[in-house]
């Protein structure tokens, strides 16, 4: 009885690791990607040849780039948003009408040419001929019209085909666009994430969610599988209308760890991280890697809240904090130093950035600023910095705060939360101060109106207290006005929210990559984007 | 067959431990700051777009019938589908959960093969140069953490000496450093728990007994004392066990693994509450089931324990 009571008891032991086990066996099964679709950054790690060896011998065709946010929406113009970490994969998937360069020049890509009508109001699009889509299918006007009125619609719409009104068909190879009112950044937004032009046909069979599954552009790169929170792998379009890539295949693998991304890099499991901090690609000291930077189209910016009951709606108090900040020291702290420090919140690379010496800069003066202090309402109520926690900008906020308590305000408070919180909080427009990167896919100075416009989507606080009207006015003459004249008209801008100290400009903020030596045509993107098209291994 | 009712009866169990865990997992994440719709639709998103989504996710409802909604589908295996990616849960959990439950069980295996024998040597040796220098490699591993551990151990194994690759899963070789690492810490325990039981045992009246009887001192460890010092220590496997599948993120974080931790922590920043609440679920059941299993093997070891009682 004994005995059988310790066989029966061996049995179900035995059956429940079995049952455990078998959840895992019949999980790669179901997942069909999940568990059996071994990494391949990993299966390249581990082959024997290893990537630096296949490198060295000049016989590899694959690129594992390493990231910490993966990208997980393959299709820009659908109901749900995109972002920065899907731009990875959408910039090579899909191609838009217009290039964006690493630089923040724009540059023909499907559109060969395009011309604007005297008004502003019309952009005419003269569409390369033979570009096919990934299905085979050929591009033609009909599918930009799709990708235009579906973008425009989706929930980026409004922010990134500013004023689109609608688009027409004038042949196979002709589109107008028509906007409700000018908009001198609109090719910006072309050449933007939902530029991206996809497939008309395809769309109508699969629709939205087929899409996101299974997305088909005209890029220089098919995709293959995404698997949740390991990889996305994209294989070369060998049709691709600017010539098959070199790099037949291309990993971009999620490594949440950042140390253990640049480690892998340097032992060859990886051949590019995405955006390492900058201090980390200082130390580097490997002959097999190298990292590039770029000047980014993103402005961090110190934004006042002057709409709100406390200190910040006093001008002196905004004012005595403009003279406080030490540009340098944050710089030093958020990206070792390595950025240009803004001015004005506006990137030297923007269109209608208007020139050095035309408009006021606020100078770093700490008698001023104790005097701005002293003249203010400033009664120690609390005033918090909101900020993202564990980012650069955190840092920054540290450093401003201890700027601050040196010229009296002792109630400086960072505000650092998590991502989530951060952005209800953002949105809610609570805060006393913010800093942000704001990463812009519009490169314009149009951007100003971030903070600036009395038309947006956070009306209720807008409601309560509006921002400067005649700033508003202003940037609607910027976008009616094309060229370098529009350039005055942002320079006045400028010069108001200096004046008013809506904001403290501190850095233009920066891009970088590290990657294997071996591997040539890298560039780091004012946007972040990788144009792995240009890659090649040595 | 007091067992089968037995396991019947920590089996369901198993279910009142779940509906608490999952209401106050979702009450918890219900009153956690972040607007998901706003996140989903992007910044640029209307209020007028973004209540038309919350009303598709039933987010415009009452706690109380969401959560009913959400249990009644998995009363129906339905554990719902992912508000960033649409991925089926129980599919993206189950195509995680081989890469967490194979470093989970190389890391116990590790930490007893090694803790054991160490701790016991230990015991037998009490107060000698060997038990000291056991006690402080105990002490020092419980001491050095994951994060820590792991980046110096890549730096010296995989770029100095080049034997093992950085991160990842694959080959055998990507599974040696996250399991040493991850049972590190458990391998610290095993050592002082196999030392701490078996000193115990061996201070017992028929340990004391069977050296009277003349019995050779590798019988007497082996045959007398091995046995009875093992329960404590089939319990300490079991809760490290489970503690190892739960809380595995550190580990996979670093040697980027993609297992149940990264999804979980990553479902909890984003928000994502379908895969928070499907994965807790799954990671309590196994959690149930080891301790289960943890039970039946004590049974099998000690004649004592019986079912019925």
């Amino acid at each position: 009885m004994k005995r059988m009571k310790k066989v029966t008891a061996m049995l179900i032991t035995a059956s429940m690791l079995f049952g455990l086990c078998a959840c895992g066996d019949s999980s790669a099964d179901n997942a069909g990607q999940g568990a059996e679709t071994q990494t391949p950054a990993q299966e390249s790690a581990a082959d024997e040849t290893g990537s630096a060896a296949e490198a060295a011998a000049g016989t590899k065709d694959t690129v594992i780039l390493a990231t910490s946010g993966e990208p997980y929406r393959f299709f820009a113009q659908g109901s749900q948003s995109c972002a920065g970490d899907d731009n990875l994969a959408l910039s090579n998937i899909y191609d838009c009408l217009l290039f964006l360069e690493p630089d923040g020049s724009l540059s023909p890509a499907l559109a060969e040419s395009y011309d604007v009508s005297e008004d502003g109001l019309t952009y005419t699009f003269h569409l390369r001929k033979g570009v096919k889509f990934h299905n085979g299918e050929e591009m033609t006007a009909e599918d930009v019209k799709m990708t235009f009125d579906t973008g425009a619609a989706g929930p980026i719409g409004s922010a990134l085909f500013v004023n689109y009104d609608s688009c027409d068909i004038v042949d196979d190879y002709t589109v107008d666009i028509h906007l409700t009112s000018a908009y001198a950044a609109f090719p910006y937004g072309v050449a933007s994430r939902i530029g991206g032009i996809f497939c008309k046909s395809y769309y109508d069979e699969v629709g939205e969610e087929g899409y996101y599954a299974a997305p088909v552009g005209t890029g220089p790169y098919k995709f293959v599988e995404y698997v949740k929170g390991d990889h996305t792998t994209l294989e070369a379009n060998e049709d691709y209308w600017r010539g098959t890539p070199a790099v037949k295949k291309v990993v971009i693998q999620t490594v949440a760890d950042t140390n253990t991304q640049i480690l892998g890099l340097q032992n060859g499991d990886y051949d590019v991280v995405r955006d390492p901090a900058i201090d980390v690609c200082l130390r580097l000291d490997d002959p097999g890697v190298t990292w590039a930077k770029e000047n980014s189209v993103g402005r961090v910016t110190m934004y006042m809240n002057s709409w709100k009951e406390g200190p910040g709606k006093d001008i002196n108090f905004r004012k005595a904090i403009q003279a406080a900040v030490n540009k340098d020291d944050v710089n030093e702290a958020m990206y070792s130093g390595e950025a240009e420090i803004l001015d004005i919140d506006v990137c030297a690379s923007y269109g209608g950035c208007p020139d050095a010496g035309t408009y006021q800069v606020a100078a770093y003066d700490v008698e001023a600023a104790k005097q701005y202090l002293a003249d203010s309402n400033y009664d120690g109520s609390e005033w918090k910095i909101l900020v993202q926690s564990g980012s650069r900008y955190e840092n920054g906020a540290k450093v401003i705060q201890a700027q601050l308590m040196s010229i009296g305000i002792t109630s400086c408070v960072v505000d650092a939360k998590d991502n989530a919180s951060y952005m209800e909080e953002y949105k809610a427009r609570e805060w006393d101060a913010i800093i942000a990167d704001n990463l812009s896919s519009v490169v314009d100075a149009d951007s100003l109106m971030t903070y600036h416009s009395m038309e947006s989507w956070w009306d209720p606080a807008v409601q309560g207290s509006p921002r400067d009207p005649e700033i508003w006015e202003l940037i609607q003459e910027g976008r009616a006005t094309q060229g370098d004249a529009r350039k005055p008209v942002y320079a006045k801008i400028c010069d108001i929210i200096t004046e008013e100290a809506y904001d403290v400009p501190l850095v233009n903020s920066v891009v970088t990559v590290a990657y294997n030596t071996k591997l040539k045509g890298m560039q780091a993107h004012c946007l972040g984007n990788y144009n792995f098209y240009y890659y090649s291994w040595e | 067959m007091s067992w089968l009712k037995y396991t019947l009866k920590r089996l369901l169990m198993l279910i009142p431990v779940i509906i608490c865990v999952t209401f106050i997992l979702y009450v918890i994440l219900s009153f956690a700051p972040g607007n998901v719709a706003w996140q989903i639709l992007g910044e640029d998103a209307t209020q007028e777009q973004i209540a038309q989504l919350e009303a598709e996710m039933g987010l415009d409802q009452p706690l109380l019938v969401r959560y009913g909604k959400y249990m009644l589908g998995v009363c129906r295996l339905d554990f719902g589908t992912s508000w960033f990616g649409g991925e089926d849960i129980a599919k993206l959990f189950l195509g995680r959960l081989p890469f967490t439950l194979l470093v989970a069980v190389l890391s116990i295996l590790f930490a007893v093969a090694l803790g054991c024998p160490l701790g016991i040597g230990s015991a037998i040796k009490q107060y000698s140069l060997m038990d000291y220098g056991v006690s402080f490699v105990a002490m020092l591993l419980t001491s050095m953490p994951a994060f820590w551990l792991g980046t110096m151990c890549q730096i010296l194994f995989c770029l100095t000496l080049k034997w093992l690759p950085v991160s990842g899963v694959g080959t055998w070789k990507h599974y040696v450093l996250p399991s040493v690492i991850l049972g590190a810490n458990t391998l610290a325990s095993m050592i002082r728990m196999s030392r701490t039981s078996l000193l115990d045992v061996i201070r017992q009246d028929y340990i004391r007994t069977a050296r009277a009887k003349g019995a050779s001192e590798w019988k007497v460890i082996m045959h007398h004392a091995m046995r009875n010092s093992l329960i404590p220590i089939v319990t300490q496997i079991g809760i490290t066990f489970a503690g190892v599948i739960a809380g595995a993120v550190v580990t996979e974080n670093i040697f980027a693994i993609p297992g149940v931790g990264v999804l979980l922590i990553n479902a909890v920043k984003a928000r994502d509450v379908p895969i928070v609440m499907g994965t807790v679920i799954f990671v309590t059941i196994i959690v149930g089931m080891i301790n289960l299993v943890v039970d039946i093997v004590c049974a099998l070891i000690d004649p004592r324990i019986d079912f019925a009682s």
